[in-house]
């Protein structure tokens, strides 16, 4: 097969021939240089992460006293060389204000399982070249994500997979409680600290407070890991269903993760047949419900099958409520029943308190009562 | 509204500089969603072989990356097994496995329900489909399922109430054609007749996939109702985009209402087997209709219609041993079908296993005969008469029949009746054989088949019988 022929084969989206070599942008050049307080960047992370729309930012590591922080780096060549650049510039500004302002607002408001920022900034790499500006923020870091810490382990530990759901389940909770959905829960963005795990990444939220362009997003966060309804474009025109019901299904699918390696989302579709995807099928979303029902009663079977745990059942009795397929039955069960509001983090937190506790003490030799 | 991407060229970056099983795990995941299977081929491979334990889900995503099967069950229903009822235990077994973890999987129930059909366990069968419809009364392939199931029990007016509870009636063009089709087979109206002429006349929201098999429904009805021209042109319509089961309909209607219908060039990715027995059968390729009949048994192992055929066409060639076979296969999961038993009864005295045939023959429900079945009942009882010597008898058994398919004036029927009693008179009476041959000869008309029976009647030494 010619070259030629074999790239039309694949879809444009993603084909991957290599770059040609440009200068590095202002974003892509901190590695050594001091920031606010201090703060000096002593390794780069990725060269180019998706931060807003056609928008990159940067990672880093920076050191200060011992300590390591994340940063995040943006700048504005990209913006400034677009074909209408102030529309770009305001695109690309009110992201970063966003996510910086929430960030603060979290920290401010004692969200202890949000990762906190420490400091944000700007620096003119060269001295009066106003194209050479990078504007970043400096975040509290962990030991890496749940996937990595995951992968490393060498053999399962329910104590602190129990404990890292309970500590998400808490950490929306507490976003919730300000009116914040995060929209974007996934393995790479719950950071691993020494005691508890955090959510991380506020930039594709959504707040009923403060304006996001991401308001107007069917899937704000990575479509990989959407709720199944938002794919084949059934959207809840409720912020409640259709935001906070967003980071319900997020929590269901990283107890997914957790007990079977992927998200709920990947799992669920490579258990439907391809002519059912949400790129291809044109249904409507209630005809497809059977079909990704019965997909989603294979999941659950399959996770169950594999799972070597006592509370099983429990685990996948929660997975069964905040990923079902119906967003309607989405949720605590009891407060469905009892038409409350279904997306109320309490009994997940202490449901998952309970198994975090009653494995932390099993490591301990102990045994705990189930409370009442 | 616009959304977010799956960031799959981010992925695939950090995949091909970091090839660690997080990089892997996170491109798969946006990759089977994609439908990106060769991009994401080798971080794929990289997964099931690096895996921990634990990552079942991702074990999943990456084995359908990698186009192989994701559970037993997959992997049992892709290799085809000759052996139904082997494949039917199996299948059971695993679904119950499944099932053990997690109930609400309607599908499953349904493959359930089949596999115990297959078995001839229709209790159990009606129970795993009524599961099934509890989980997904609103699903047409679910509801389908139900109604031809209870339907082939006999229970119509059960298979009528699934149909109409499901709320698909009027709204869904594949419900339709299954009401309609019921209906016509059990010779009822269907209420909803009107409803389904308006839908194929005026509804433009269907594509001609989805209303082929309304188109072949009605057009049936009509071709019955003596309607030609419309019949004609809405088995036309059913062809544009056609299923299996209208590309037999339309053949089926070519051959009984010799209507015209071009099936040349008709096709689909896969003909349908059942299609292509039919055709062959009435072509004469009997080698070719028993292959055929005996795939399309495969692809429906609970439907009596594929061993009948094949048992038939079995009979017609005088391969007894397979007629047997054929019959026990098609029997196991409709153990009262009266033409099943009378083909394997029929055989088993012809191959001079009579006291077998007898046991066999018993089974068939005398006194719940009708119509036709009585007489082809007669006529088998006059076959083991002749053979057990009881030659008056068995002529006045064959005589009733053949006198009442002659005024029936079902060529098939009576030419088969007589020419079977013709061999057997002169088996026993070969001085009878020009008389005999004379009579015969108003069949030199008759369908293939007949013709066929005929020649090796003419063909007949009986001096040297092919047969005891």
């Amino acid at each position: 097969m010619k070259e030629d022929e074999k790239i039309e084969l694949i879809p444009a989206r993603f084909v991957t021939t290599p770059a040609p070599a440009v200068p590095k942008k202002p974003r892509e050049s901190l590695l050594g240089e001091t920031l606010y307080d201090g703060w000096t960047v002593t390794q780069q992370l990725s060269k180019l992460k998706e931060a807003t729309g056609s928008h990159f930012s940067c990672g880093y590591i920076a050191e200060k006293d011992g300590k390591k922080a994340f940063v995040k780096a943006v700048d504005f060549i990209d913006a400034l060389t677009d074909e209408d650049p102030m529309k770009q510039l305001g695109i690309l500004t009110a992201a970063f204000n966003f996510e910086r302002d929430l960030c603060y607002k979290c920290r401010a408001s004692g969200l202890n399982k949000i990762v906190h920022p420490i400091a944000h900034g700007g620096k003119h790499l060269r001295e009066g070249d106003l194209l050479s500006r990078v504007e970043y923020i400096i975040f509290e870091r962990g030991t890496g994500d749940v996937r990595s810490h995951l992968a490393s382990m060498k053999s399962f530990d329910n104590a602190f997979a129990f404990r890292s759901l309970h500590n998400i389940s808490v950490g929306i909770s507490q976003l919730h409680s300000v009116d914040v959905a995060h929209q974007d829960i996934k393995p790479s963005n719950v950071v691993v600290f020494d005691k508890s795990s955090k959510l991380a990444d506020l930039g594709r939220a959504s707040s009923r407070m403060l304006k996001s362009q991401y308001d107007d997003y069917q899937v704000a966060g990575d479509c990989t890991y959407a709720p199944p309804e938002l794919l084949y474009n059934s959207i809840d025109p409720d912020w409640l269903y259709r935001r906070i019901g967003c980071d319900v299904y997020h929590l269901g699918s990283m107890v997914t993760f957790f007990f079977s390696g992927t998200p709920m989302t990947p799992l669920l579709f490579s258990l439907i047949d391809a002519i059912f995807h949400p790129d291809v099928c044109k249904e409507s979303y209630d005809a497809l419900k059977p079909i990704l029902q019965n997909a989603f009663g294979q999941a659950i079977a399959k996770i169950k099958s594999e799972m070597e745990l006592k509370d099983k059942a429990e685990v996948c009795e929660i997975i069964k409520e905040l990923c079902n397929p119906d967003p309607k039955q989405r949720g605590d069960s009891k407060n469905i029943a009892s038409k409350q509001n279904p997306f109320a983090m309490t009994r997940y937190i202490s449901r998952f308190n309970y198994l975090a506790s009653k494995e932390e003490l099993k490591l301990m030799g102990k045994e705990i009562a189930r409370p009442i | 509204m616009p959304r977010a991407t799956f960031r799959f060229e981010e992925k695939l970056r950090n995949w091909k500089d970091g090839r660690t099983i997080e990089y892997a795990t996170e491109l798969i995941e946006s990759a089977v969603l994609l439908g990106a299977n060769e991009e994401s081929r080798e971080a794929a491979e990289y997964v099931l072989e690096n895996a921990k334990p634990w990552m079942i889900g991702a074990v999943t995503v990456a084995k359908r990356i990698l186009g192989r099967p994701v559970s037993d069950y997959e992997e049992l229903l892709r290799s085809r097994s000759e052996n139904t009822v082997e494949e039917s235990k199996s299948t059971i077994k695993l679904i119950r496995k499944t099932l053990k973890n997690e109930m609400q999987v309607p599908f499953l129930w349904v493959d359930l329900a089949l596999a115990y059909e297959n078995l001839g366990a229709q209790g159990k069968a009606e129970r795993a489909m009524k599961i099934a419809l509890s989980f997904a009364s609103s699903n047409r392939f679910v509801v389908r399922a139900a109604a031809r199931m209870f339907e082939r029990h006999g229970d119509i007016d059960y298979s009528h109430e699934v149909l109409r509870k499901s709320q698909l009636l009027l709204a869904d063009p594949w419900v339709l054609a299954a009401d309609i089709a019921i209906s016509s087979k059990v010779q009822r109206s269907s209420y909803y007749l009107k409803n389904a002429m308006r839908l194929l006349e005026d509804d433009q929201r269907f594509s001609p996939f989805h209303t082929a098999e309304l188109a072949s429904a009605v057009g049936s009805i009509e071709l019955e109702n003596g309607k030609q021209k419309k019949g004609r042109q809405l088995l036309r319509a059913s062809l544009r985009q056609p299923t299996e089961n209208t590309i037999a309909q339309a053949a089926w209607a070519t051959r009984k209402y010799g209507v015209l219908i071009d099936l040349e060039g008709v096709s689909m990715a896969h003909p349908s087997a059942e299609g292509r027995a039919l055709d062959d059968f009435a072509a004469g390729k009997w080698n070719e209709a028993l292959r055929y009949s005996h795939n399309w048994w495969l692809d429906q192992p609970f439907s009596r219609r594929p061993a009948i055929l094949g048992s038939y066409i079995a009979l017609l060639v005088e391969d007894y041993k397979r007629a047997i076979t054929i019959s026990d296969n098609g029997l196991t999961p409709n153990p009262d079908s009266v033409m099943l038993l009378n083909n394997e009864s029929f055989a088993l005295a012809r191959s001079g296993q009579l006291e077998s045939a007898e046991n066999v023959f018993a089974k068939i429900p005398r006194n719940q005969l009708s119509g036709d079945e009585e007489y082809v009942w007669y006529a088998t009882s006059g076959l083991l008469n002749f053979r057990k010597g009881n030659i008056v008898e068995g002529r006045k058994l064959y005589q009733k029949a053949i006198e009442y398919f002659a005024n029936s004036q079902d060529l098939r029927k009576h030419g088969s009746a007589f020419l079977n009693y013709a061999l057997e008179e002169i088996r026993v009476h070969p001085e009878k054989r020009s008389e005999l041959l004379g009579r015969a000869k108003q069949f030199e008309a008759g369908p293939v088949d007949i013709r066929f029976t005929l020649k090796r009647l003419q063909d007949f030494n009986p001096a040297k019988p092919v047969h005891p």
